[in-house]
């Protein structure tokens, strides 16, 4: 219960001043002394939807089922007929000034809970409720699916296998044949992909299990048909793995940074066309494998053009650990999230630490909300963690999962909600005022897990999850394949 | 005399029975004249002797008494008498009858007495017949039963009385004069004829007793009686025993002088000082209450000390019910037997429960036994003070990962420097490297034979493992994984050229060698058989390593071969090289551990069977084998069972069964002994990453801390597993250690260590209990390693699992 109430309070501490003083001055709010009922007006930010304005009585036991029985029927009237009318609502209560939750459970036990005593009319607002996510698709790959991403513009989609090939992927595509537009392949397994514009067109940055990434264009036709994909830079620096990419969001896509297992983090600028000569070396590389000799040599190595922390991982300069998980952020900063259990912030102008965010745990995978300014992190510890950079001492917790959470991702385009997913096999779609999240899918089937041999435990692991638009999620998983989930109708 | 007096009293009332049938006859003389009465009872006493016994029986004590209470009879009786006797029964009274039968005899009442008793004695039949006949009351002549009452209550009523069955018994008509007359005409018995007047019947007097009566009148004694027997006389006088059987009185007690003085000493003293020796009574100033509950007097709420007292009621014995060899009424008849076809289904003993119950009852009413509760004043204080685990954090506690993929029991894990890839080795031949976050099987080697043990190597510079297969050593190197700059490096160490094989060979003069083992053998002449088999497997194993050694290398001679170094090359082992296995260790015996050197260039291989060459030193870069003893380091019988190299120092911990041994590798000598306090079957040691601690586990489920600045004894001795102990290891970073047990456990424990203090004694706190790896054919956790930079821990166990522990 205190996860939860931690959960819904975004600023704990001043929280529990709140409650304090309130207690001074009335007895505390229990199940036995409230009252059974209560004043409540809704309210909608939906104009079409919109109920009566005036207060309405209401048994203090109602749960958000009852609720949106009684705006249903505001709405539509009572009678059978109007039944198919009926669509569920999600209820947010007011608990605080300007600071809302949704009910979980009944009215009564969620006042209770925050201890706020309705001696006014409550004010609740209402959305329509998002329908489960439906799988509607499912793209088979070669092996594991480690990352996915999105491009809204060109409607592709970018992903990462443990088969060494990055895919790009035409989602719309009837014909499973012709689904994969180009592949592109790598010494290692893909670990982390990530696909932005340039000035000189759509490209995309991939990491594999060793110390190099490498920039990708990717080619078109004459019909403007995504055809191919040539590796144009390959960024040489890291003495360690590279773990995670980001590209920075506000330029236009030139500027790329990359996290390492050496505990730093490279900024690179992106050069599709080698226009830049200083940033790259002169000299082919003579000593590359020899299956790239076939290969029309189109690729420069290039050199970064800052480093944030040290290799030496000295207290207060940076990392100490290997960094899992970047994020450029807006404003020229980077967070970045390590093995050292802490999530820091830089100052990419002046290449400094900002901030440092002490956890306890493992930093698995890290978003940011740009609107909301909160960070997202993922933990093995099978939580995720809410943090406001502004306040490092608490987080708020998630608790659903039952494994190692891989992923967390923010909605795009700056909302409440969030998707995470993790090795239960399981892909959860949270809402940041809901402690509980909105809904919980299973990745791999029933029928899969059946043949695995093995019913209690899922052998898959949920590696990626992507949420494109608002509508659709992507989730890879290790079972090798990749789901499509349809959140809206 | 009493009894004999009692017994003569008896006879008299014998005798007193008597006179019974005299009355009747009196009551006879009341109709008809005396002297025809004595006429009759002249004539017929001699003719008529048989009725005298059949009416005997029908007399009865009470009618006697009946007959006795009629002042009347004593008038009629002496009309029978003289006048002499007359005399004597009026001054007697009511038993005159006897008392005319004494005086008549001129004989004192005493001497009567006696004589009767003789004649008692002398003729017992018949005085048992008229003892029996006044003690029995139901005789069959008894019909009225109206009591001793007088009868002329009864003279105006219909009836005499009521029977046995309350039924009146009605009157018979009386007999007038006229029916009297004619009778003594026609009826011969008539002067014989008496009249029971409280029965209303007539008794027709037999011969017998006429002669009865005749005696009595007479005074002489009955027929059949000997008044003069001898006499029986029953308590004689010089018998043995004292008659008084009294203790022997106190004045004939003769105190001891001794005592007389203690005695004088105690009176002296209480005469000069009188109170003492006298209990102070203590004055009672508190008003006198009473327990209102109280009973008797009895107190009856401070039973506290007394219930103690109180003895268990006994158990019933069994019964017949319960016996199985009951006596016959409880043998169940042929009738019962037959409700049950089988003895199963009879029903037990119906009452055993409500008895059991009852006594349960009983006992928990009033338990016997004290409990005395321990006065512990705070619980808390007896738990040892140690920090509570939350604060002790991060340490390994949730499971994260299970990593599954091999087929049979896993001897052992290994983690890479970098903490990102686990190797494990594996039964079903096989090593497979896996991805420790994703868990994802990256390789996997087949070899031929059980894994026992990988190990990789501790430099981060280098991507390198040891793997122990049966006789060899195999040096792995795989490119799927690390930096380019590390696997270069490694690639380095390993040239694909030709090299000197001569120098990778080391050789032992073989006299030299026997020598040496004749000399262990005469040390360890107590070892046993087990040794002389191993023997025999070693010398074919020798035949086949000779081979090998003759096929690669001719220059041998005299020497032995103990170990080979091959490595691979491109063109001759291609496949081998294709696989990442860089090179392998000829051994001459089964190869269980390997542990490399801080530094990643040296490494000591571990052969417990072979005698003298158990523990060879390698050094990576200049491709050479030592060997550091030349004497065998078991002794009695005790295997070497670990090898370890010291993190920072030129040291090397050799563990036996029993004893672990420190020896300095630079001076050559032995440094330390540590002896294991109760620990005798060491299966694993550790080294604490600053050197000063050392970590056993043991078969024996124990596991010891070894403090090496403090003594060569344990620090702690800890028993927390059920079963063996199977590995114990120290993390290298956090302060941690762990060990792992065939109970299928993990027990995490914080240790802190001060390395700046030397007073202060290291803290050891259990923290966590890791459990999921299941029993599988009674082995749990074979091997654990700690993260090398997170608070994880990494299992390998015999359910073919490795899992992964996060904080």
């Amino acid at each position: 219960m205190s996860d939860t109430e931690q959960n819904i309070v975004e600023e704990p501490s001043t929280v529990t001043n709140d409650v304090s003083e309130s207690t001074e001055a009335q007895p505390a709010v229990t199940l036995l002394n409230f009252p059974s009922t209560i004043s409540v007006r809704f309210v909608t930010r939906n104009e079409e939807q919109q109920v009566t304005e005036s207060a309405i009585n209401l048994p203090s036991d109602l749960t958000r089922f009852g609720l949106s029985e009684i705006v249903n029927h505001l709405l539509h009237g009572e009678g059978e007929e109007n039944k198919e009318k009926h669509v569920p609502f999600e209820f947010l209560v007011e608990y605080k000034e300007t600071k809302k939750a949704f009910l979980r459970t009944s009215l009564k036990k969620f006042f209770v809970k925050t201890q706020k005593y309705p001696e006014s009319t409550i004010t609740i607002e209402y959305v329509e409720a998002q329908p489960a996510p439906k799988c509607v698709d499912t793209i088979p790959h070669d092996d594991w699916v480690s990352d996915i991403k999105f491009d809204p513009i060109t409607n592709t989609l970018f992903t990462g296998c443990y088969d060494k090939f990055v895919r790009i992927i035409d989602p719309d595509s009837s014909d499973p044949e012709k689904r994969v537009l180009a592949t592109a392949k790598h010494p290692r397994p893909v670990q982390n992909i990530v696909c932005a514009h340039s000035s000189d067109g759509l490209y995309f940055a991939s990491a594999s299990k060793d110390e190099n990434a490498r920039v990708w264009k990717v080619l078109k036709d004459d019909n403007d048909r995504i055809n191919g994909a040539e590796c144009r830079m390959i960024l040489r620096g890291h003495l360690m793995n590279v773990n995670d990419l980001s590209v920075n969001p506000s330029a236009n896509g030139e500027l790329l940074c990359t996290a390492s297992d050496d505990r730093t983090i490279k900024i690179w600028q992106v050069d599709l066309e080698h226009k830049k000569p200083h940033l790259f070396n002169q000299e082919l590389e003579s000593d590359e494998q020899p299956t790239t000799k076939k290969v029309k040599r189109t690729y420069k190595s290039f050199n970064a053009i800052g480093t944030l922390g040290t290799t030496s991982g000295n207290k207060g300069e940076g990392h100490t650990l290997g960094i899992t998980c970047v994020t450029w952020a807006h404003k020229g900063s980077i967070y970045s999230g390590s093995n050292d259990h802490t999530i820091r912030q830089w100052d990419v102008a002046r290449a400094e630490l900002t901030s440092t965010i002490s956890g306890s745990k493992v930093v698995s995978s890290l978003t940011l909300n740009q609107d909301l300014n909160l960070i997202l992190t993922a933990h093995p510890d099978h939580l995720v963690r809410m943090w406001d950079p502004r306040m490092s001492s608490r987080a708020s917790i998630f608790r659903s999962h039952k494994a190692w959470v891989r992923r967390v991702e923010w909605q795009v385009g700056g909302g409440h909600q969030f998707v995470s997913c993790g090795d239960d096999n399981q892909v959860k779609v949270w809402d940041v005022r809901s402690a509980l999240p909105l809904h919980s899918v299973s990745h791999s089937s029933e029928q899969s897990l059946h043949q695995s041999g093995r019913k209690n435990v899922s052998p898959f692991k949920v590696l990626s999850i992507s949420y494109c638009d608002n509508e659709t999620i992507y989730s890879g998983s290790t079972d090798t394949t990749l789901k499509k989930h349809k959140i809206k109708n | 005399m009493p009894p004999k007096r009692s017994r003569t009293e008896e006879s008299k009332d014998g005798w007193g029975e008597v006179p019974t049938t005299e009355n009747d006859v009196i009551e006879l003389s009341d109709v008809s004249s005396d002297e025809e009465v004595a006429d009759t009872v002249d004539s017929d006493t001699d003719t008529n002797t048989n009725g005298y016994e059949g009416n005997d029986d029908g007399d009865d004590s009470d009618n006697e008494d009946d007959v006795y209470v009629s002042d009347d009879d004593d008038g009629d009786l002496n009309e029978f008498l003289t006048e002499e006797e007359q005399e004597d029964s009026d001054e007697e009274g009511d038993i005159g009858g006897l008392k005319v039968l004494h005086s008549f005899n001129n004989e004192t009442e005493e001497e009567v007495k006696e004589r009767k008793k003789r004649e008692l004695d002398q003729e017992p039949s018949m005085f048992d017949d008229v003892d029996n006949s006044d003690d029995s009351s139901e005789d069959e002549g008894m019909i009225n039963t109206v009591g001793n009452i007088p009868l002329e209550w009864y003279e105006e009523y219909d009836h005499i009385g009521y029977d046995v069955n309350g039924n009146r018994i009605l009157r018979k008509k009386r007999k007038d004069a006229l029916d009297n007359l004619i009778a003594s005409h026609d009826d011969p018995n008539y002067l014989r004829t008496v009249y029971d007047e409280l029965n209303d019947k007539e008794h027709i007097l037999s011969n017998k007793d006429l002669q009865t009566i005749i005696d009595v009148q007479k005074g002489r004694f009955p027929s059949n009686y000997n008044p003069y027997r001898p006499m029986v006389e029953y308590v004689t006088i010089d018998s043995r025993f004292p008659l008084v059987g009294t203790p022997t009185p106190k004045k004939h007690f003769t105190p001891d002088k001794d005592e007389l003085k203690h005695i004088a000493r105690l009176a002296r003293r209480m005469r000069k000082n009188p109170k003492v020796g006298v209990p102070q009574i203590p004055q009672r100033n508190t008003p006198e209450c009473y327990l209102m509950w109280g009973q008797d007097g009895r107190v009856i709420g401070d039973t506290t000390n007394r219930v103690g007292l109180l003895q268990a009621p006994k158990t019933l014995l069994p019964g017949h019910g319960q016996s199985y060899n009951p006596p016959m009424e409880y043998v169940p008849e042929d009738s019962q037997r037959r409700l049950y076809d089988s003895l199963r289904k009879v029903p037990a003993y119906d009452k055993f429960i409500q008895e059991r119950y009852r006594r349960c009852l009983d006992l928990y009413m009033a338990p016997r036994v004290q409990i005395r509760k321990k006065v512990i004043p705070d619980p808390e204080k007896l738990l040892p003070e140690l920090p509570d685990p939350e604060s002790l954090r991060p340490y390994p506690e949730i499971p994260s990962l299970v990593i599954e993929g091999h087929h049979h029991i896993i001897r052992s894990v290994s983690i890479n420097p970098t903490g990102t890839h686990v190797v494990s080795g594996s039964d079903d031949h096989t090593v497979r490297l896996w991805e420790v976050d994703t868990s994802r099987c990256v390789r996997v080697w087949k070899f031929h034979a059980d894994i026992q043990c990988v190990r990789f190597n501790p430099n981060a510079g280098l991507n390198l493992f040891a793997v122990c297969v049966g006789l060899q050593v195999y040096l792995i190197h795989c490119g799927d994984i690390g930096s380019e700059a590390v696997n270069e490096a490694t690639r380095k160490l390993f040239p694909d050229a030709s090299y000197d094989e001569t120098k990778s060979i080391l050789e032992v003069d073989e006299e030299e060698e026997l020598e040496m083992f004749k000399k262990d053998e005469q040390e360890n002449e107590s070892d046993d058989e087990s040794d002389d088999e191993s023997e025999d497997d070693q010398d074919g194993e020798k035949d086949i390593q000779k081979e090998q050694v003759v096929s690669s290398s001719t220059k041998t001679g005299r020497k032995k071969v103990l170990l080979r170094w091959e490595f691979y090359r491109t063109d001759q082992h291609k496949e081998k090289r294709s696989q990442g296995i860089m090179a392998c260790l000829y051994h001459l015996k089964q190869v269980t551990q390997i542990d490399w050197h801080v530094r990643g260039d040296y490494f000591v291989s571990l052969s417990p069977t072979a005698n003298n060459d158990g523990i060879v030193i390698h050094q990576l870069s200049n491709r050479t084998s030592q060997k550091p003893f030349k004497k065998a380091l078991r002794n009695k019988g005790q295997k070497v069972v670990s090898a370890l190299f010291h993190p920072t120092q030129p040291h090397f911990y050799v563990a036996t069964s029993r004893n672990i041994m420190v020896f300095n590798l630079q001076r050559q000598k032995l440094q330390k002994k540590l002896k294991g306090q109760k620990c005798r079957d060491i299966s694993s040691m550790s080294i604490h990453p600053n050197g000063g601690h050392v970590l056993t586990g043991g078969y024996d489920r124990r596991m010891e801390w070894f403090d090496m600045e403090i003594s060569s004894r344990p620090y702690k001795t800890m028993r927390f597993h059920r079963k063996a102990v199977r590995s114990v290891a120290f993390h290298k970073r956090y302060p941690l250690f762990a060990t792992a047990s065939d109970d299928g456990q993990i027990h995490v424990f914080h240790c802190q260590v001060f390395v700046d203090d030397w007073l202060k004694d290291p803290i050891i706190v259990p923290v966590k209990i890791l459990r999921g790896h299941k029993i599988t054919s009674h082995l749990g956790v074979l091997d654990i390693e700690f993260h090398p930079t997170q608070p994880w821990l990494i299992s390998g166990g015999a359910d073919q699992t490795i899992r992964l522990f996060t904080s």
